[in-house]
């Protein structure tokens, strides 16, 4: 029942989220999740056959905003919970050899 | 055992993502300014900036309209099928330059799929890519490692930072995935090409290489044929970021041969997990492999709970169709069943949207100036004929695009009015374009004062026809017993006297009386 995951999942999970846990946090988040992931697991009881896979609740498409901008905020307010910033940029650690992702 | 690592042929094969940035008014899930639409281009960083963008929370994305209709115009261009039903998924990845934590894209159901383009490869023979998918997503924001440019360079290496303007972050991006149908760098460029000028016909991005507005990754592998007959494919590597048909053209080279000798040397073949990812060095022309991001294809989609999905009724699509213009294929088509140009005569005139579009300005200008009866397929063909003879060459020569000369297509209907009326010669036109290139004058006002008109006054024709036939007696008596040919030599000199204003017509003729007539 405690084993849905193992020390490694969650280290795994946890570097995801660049979260840096301790070796007692590992193992209270191991039961943690554990334990959500049994409680999710009652959906698997359901006889789901022919159902269609649901994304959305309410049936509800094509929520469309017209092509006209909008003001933006101000660059103050933009630049205000960065916790470094080199003039008009936010800055983080150097990043090196990685690419952009799109 | 040693295996013969021998090779009878390779066989280079290449599949595209193409990331091309929709150029509407505002973001694609907010209401920002978007900074692929020009009148933003230089905004300054930060200042294209609203809740969504920045994922703060509570903040909720609403779908741009624009962004959708133009990604279903490009799948329509591109022969797909639109999807009924779609709907959008997180990528989940952190990144600087991702405040949200995940990118907004379309995983299993994308709004395109199952096209194709056709374009004329560097054989001169028409051929199809299919394309496979073509998803709407939102950008990402620029961060930038190089930041010499705004600091002195002794602060590069102090400041060990990366810098990150957020303007991108959210800009609507259209990915088109192919098939891996190309088998020659040179096809996969002109491909490329072929897909920025669709693009830039509708109208959906500036399309602008320097700013990034068309990215392309070539998905690269070779097919081996060893001296026993065995066929291998060597292991896919995807060069990732290239904004330019150079950098297509050598990224994709340069991994055929390179994959060729991996595989000499290591034997290694395509299977699982031999995927890899590289980046592209300009400066030293070679790809060099990337440190993939962390989990980088542990993205965990799922669908967006934020957004509704997007269902495109046949009347939508139907209504999208009709805003689609003449494409270059179509105007290729054109032109040759119209005009009557050579197949490869049109597709030079059509492989460039700035050049179409100023060849169809100079035929539309021609017509309405001319007060001839010139038709209409004379008139495209004298314009084709004027900028891919005279244009042309003036390009190469200056290193620029036939539609950047500096002539105005008012001043190339003039011209070619002044050839029609016959009160300019061909030598004397080739001249005047040259200045037209340079003055804003209107054509007859140049050539007139720079004494390019051509002379039909008789006085002065007789006087440069005895000259000419003065020094070349041995000709002119030829003429006169006979041989036609040997009137080219008189009108060269005549033209050569005259400083080629003289109506070598005329002159043929009077010539014609005097020697032979009487």
């Amino acid at each position: 029942m405690t084993d849905r995951f193992t020390k490694d999942d969650i280290q795994h999970i946890a570097r995801l989220a660049r979260l840096q846990l301790d070796d007692e946090q590992i193992e209270q988040y191991r039961l943690q999740l554990g334990a959500v992931l049994e409680h999710v697991q009652m959906l698997s009881q359901l006889d789901l056959d022919g159902v269609e896979p649901l994304s959305h609740p309410i049936e509800l498409n094509n929520r469309l905003n017209d092509d006209s901008p909008q003001a933006s905020l101000q660059l103050d307010d933009v630049l205000r919970n960065a916790p470094q910033l080199e003039g008009q940029f936010l800055a983080v650690p150097r990043i090196l050899g990685e690419s952009e992702d799109a | 055992m040693v295996e013969n690592r021998t090779i009878k042929t390779a066989q280079l094969k290449v599949g595209m993502e193409i990331h091309v940035e929709l150029s509407t008014r505002s973001k694609m899930f907010s209401r920002s300014a978007n900074v692929a639409h020009p009148d933003h281009y230089d905004a300054t960083p930060n200042t294209l900036v609203d809740p969504v963008v920045l994922g703060l929370p509570g903040a909720l994305p609403v779908m741009n309209r624009a962004a959708i209709e133009s990604s279903i115009m490009v799948g329509l261009a591109l022969n797909c099928s639109i999807a009924e039903f779609s709907r959008w998924d997180r990528k989940n990845y952190f990144y600087p330059d991702l405040p949200k934590g995940y990118q907004i894209s379309q995983y299993d159901l994308p709004l395109c799929f199952d096209g194709e383009l056709e374009f004329i490869g560097a054989n001169g023979q028409p051929q199809t890519v299919s394309i496979i998918r073509a998803h709407l997503e939102e950008d990402t924001g620029k961060l930038s490692h190089d930041i010499s440019c705004r600091h002195g360079s002794m602060h590069v290496n102090a400041l060990n930072q990366s810098l990150i303007d957020l303007n991108r972050a959210g800009t609507p991006l259209l990915e088109i995935v192919t098939h891996p149908d190309l088998k020659y760098a040179d096809d996969a460029v002109i491909f490329c090409q072929e897909l920025r000028n669709v693009c830039r016909f509708l109208n959906v991005t500036g399309g602008i290489m320097q700013r990034g507005h068309m990215r392309f990754e070539p998905n690269v592998n070779v097919i081996i044929t060893t001296d026993e007959g065995k066929q291998i494919a060597t292991p896919i590597v995807e060069v990732k970021n290239l904004n330019s048909f150079k950098a297509v053209k050598g990224a994709i080279e340069h991994e055929f041969n390179r994959q060729i000798k991996q595989w000499q040397e290591t034997g290694l073949e395509m299977g699982a997990g031999m995927k890899s990812t590289r980046g592209w060095d300009a400066d030293r022309g070679v790809t060099v492999l990337q440190r993939e991001k962390e989990d980088a294809h542990d993205y965990r989609y799922f669908p967006d709970p934020d957004l509704p999905p997007v269902v495109v009724t046949e009347e939508w699509k139907q209504s999208i169709a009709t805003c689609i213009p003449e494409l270059p294929q179509q105007r290729r088509r054109r032109y040759v069943d119209e005009y009557n140009l050579t197949d490869a005569d049109a597709l030079t005139l059509t492989t460039d949207f700035d050049v179409s579009n100023y060849f169809e300005s100079c035929i539309d200008m021609l017509q309405q100036r001319t007060t001839s009866d010139m038709t209409a397929a004379h008139m495209g063909k004298t314009v084709a004929k004027l900028l891919l003879n005279a244009g042309a060459r003036r390009a190469n020569e200056h290193h620029r695009e036939l539609h950047d000369l500096g002539v105005t297509p008012e001043q190339i209907a003039q011209l070619i009015e002044m050839r029609e009326a016959n009160t300019i010669g061909s030598s004397a036109a080739d001249e005047l374009f040259d200045l037209l290139c340079e003055h804003d004058a209107d054509a007859t006002t140049l050539a007139e004062s720079c004494g390019l008109l051509q002379v039909t006054d008789s006085a002065q024709l007789d006087s440069w026809i005895a000259q000419a036939l003065e020094a070349e007696p041995e000709a002119a008596a030829n003429y006169a017993g006979g041989k036609d040919n040997a009137l080219g030599r008189i009108i060269g000199t005549i033209m050569k006297l005259s400083n080629g204003k003289a109506d070598a017509k005329s002159a043929s003729d009077q010539i014609r009386r005097q020697l032979r007539d009487n």
